[in-house]
């Protein structure tokens, strides 16, 4: 398929897709918005990742993935975008937040002593103030790298070390309390440890897979010749390693509440783990886990372009399957996967396509004046 | 069993001597390096490790071993009551089942690595030229068979290639 003709089937996508959305929110609006959530949440989850990847790379001075340092710019600098859909939320609280509807607070004695953190107000604060806060980080990284193209010289290269390293910092902190406002909130009264660390394990896996994914159709097109089967491997040993890294903090949650078997904690488990929830609630580790587990053992399928891009879209939809499975069953009776959520999330897959790939086409593919350039170039060859 | 030393300051230098030796199928008896090199062994035409069966054997030895243990002792000999659950609570087994596997996993790699490597603490270090744990690479030809034509030949290929020192010598 031509360029033309890709981004023709992106805008069709996309259009299905706020259609989808529209239609669902005006017939069932729970089930909406519980599917715009999962959608914005990994679309953002996404974003966020391209730019936790950078930031790990530069705070640690790594000097192996500069070839493909665009591709995880171009997911970075969707964070202001990425942060609307987040935002749009907000005018579906009432139908996903049960703690919001009027009087849930007060009449509660658990929820009233959670209230001075888990108010209305203090919501919309803090969602505000977190976006706004990865956003600026957004544009800061991306500016300097745009103007790294234009000087030679370490001045920017040194600017970008010093945002990631705040950012760094600053992220665990704003990431945590987001996902405990945007999806643990969801059953009010339970809570979790282990929650912070599992949403940022997906993230992360998920990040690299979509960065695996790209970096291995552009190692065939735009990037042949500077991606080498190094690259390639080495993604793929990361995809294999949080692959596993996700799957521990899985366990390590499910085995501690399953063990304690605590009233306020097993509520979680027991409405995922009845009727059909069960086979959606069995298969996300499936696709997490087991598969990217098994296929990227030998080294082939790592250094391979087409069986990493394979995995990485398995790794994905597993991805989109794990939220859907912590928001859903808060808020639905049963699973209602059908047309909507298929055309819903293929409309924020097409929109991220669209904005990422105009993302790349507007600076060099490869980083000009990198002092790690030379370096990543050479890297397993 | 006589063979040939050549000592190389340089990775290339010496990349460029294993390929050379290859070429002229000279047989290699081993290359000494004080850090991983890389292409080396895709240079020298080594097959790819054995040692993952060992983690393998070893791992399953110690999920079995685990799994046997927690059975024999939660289930069969003394069950215990857990907050109600049933004593075969396969669940329950994960971690020490887990924790066991990559033991014995990692015991048995370890101990395989050393035992090929001919490595222990008790070993008298024998290091084939000086420098070769610091910041020296050698190069271990066999010599056995070869004429005095086709050892001066061997000698000035790897003057050629850069060798620092070049020598004989019997073990």
């Amino acid at each position: 398929m031509s360029d033309r003709n890709q981004r023709i089937v992106a805008l069709v996508l996309l259009a299905a897709g706020a259609a989808a959305a529209l239609f669902e929110l005006w017939a069932d609006p729970v089930r909406g918005w519980a599917d715009l959530l999962v959608c914005a949440f990994l679309f953002l989850s996404l974003a966020l990742a391209g730019q936790v990847f950078l930031a790990i790379h530069y705070a640690s001075s790594a000097g192996w993935w500069t070839a493909f340092r665009r591709v995880p710019e171009a997911l970075m600098s969707l964070v202001p975008l990425a942060a609307l859909p987040m935002l749009a939320v907000w005018l579906g609280r009432h139908s996903l937040y049960s703690w919001m509807r009027p009087g849930a607070l007060e009449s509660d004695p658990v929820l009233k002593v959670k209230s001075a953190y888990l108010n209305e107000p203090l919501f919309l604060f803090r969602m505000i103030a977190f976006l706004a806060l990865w956003s600026l980080f957004s544009l800061l990284l991306r500016r300097a790298s745009l103007a790294q193209d234009q000087e030679p010289g370490l001045v920017q290269h040194r600017r970008m070390v010093r945002l990631s390293a705040v950012f760094l910092v600053l992220f665990a902190i704003t990431f945590s309390l987001a996902s405990f406002d945007w999806l643990m909130s969801l059953q009010p009264r339970w809570t979790s440890t282990m929650f912070a660390i599992y949403m940022f394990a997906g993230l992360f896996q998920a990040g690299i897979a979509a960065i695996a994914l790209a970096v291995a159709r552009l190692s065939r097109r735009d990037l042949a010749g500077s991606i080498t089967p190094g690259h390639l491997h080495d993604l793929g040993k990361l995809l294999f390693a949080f692959s596993i890294f996700w799957a521990y903090i899985w366990v390590c949650q499910y085995l501690l509440i399953w063990y304690g078997n605590l009233t306020e904690e097993i509520p979680y488990f027991a409405v995922r783990t009845r009727g059909a929830w069960l086979p959606l609630f069995a298969l996300a580790p499936v696709l997490r886990w087991l598969v990217p587990f098994v296929v990227l053992l030998p080294r082939w399928t790592k250094r391979d372009p087409r069986s990493l891009a394979g995995i990485a879209g398995v790794v994905l939809a597993g991805s989109w399957l794990d939220l859907y499975m912590n928001v859903a069953p808060a808020v639905l009776p049963g699973p209602r996967l059908g047309p909507p959520e298929l055309l819903i999330a293929a409309g924020f897959a097409a929109l991220l396509w669209l904005a990422a790939t105009r993302a790349l086409a507007s600076a060099p593919l490869l980083p000009r004046n990198d002092p790690f350039l030379g370096e990543s170039l050479r890297h397993g060859a | 069993m006589s063979q040939l030393v050549a000592v190389f300051h340089d990775e290339s230098r010496l990349l460029a001597a294993v390929r050379g030796a290859r070429e002229q199928r000279v047989p290699i008896l081993d290359v000494y390096t004080p850090y991983a090199i890389h292409g080396l062994d895709e240079a020298l035409g080594l097959r790819g490790t054995r040692l993952p069966w060992v983690t393998l054997a070893g791992g399953f030895c110690g999920m079995a071993g685990a799994i046997a243990l927690q059975v024999w002792c939660a289930v069969v000999d003394w069950p215990l009551d857990v907050g109600g659950k049933p004593a075969q609570s396969a669940l329950a087994f994960l971690p020490i089942t887990f924790e066991a596997t990559i033991l014995l996993g990692g015991l048995a790699t370890a101990a395989a690595f050393f035992w090929r490597s001919a490595l222990s603490p008790l070993a008298e270090p024998r290091p084939v030229a000086a420098g070769v744990t610091d910041d020296a690479m050698a190069l271990v030809l066999k010599l056995d068979g070869t004429g005095p034509d086709e050892r001066a030949a061997l000698h000035e290929l790897l003057r050629a290639a850069g060798a620092g020192e070049v020598r004989e010598e019997d073990r």
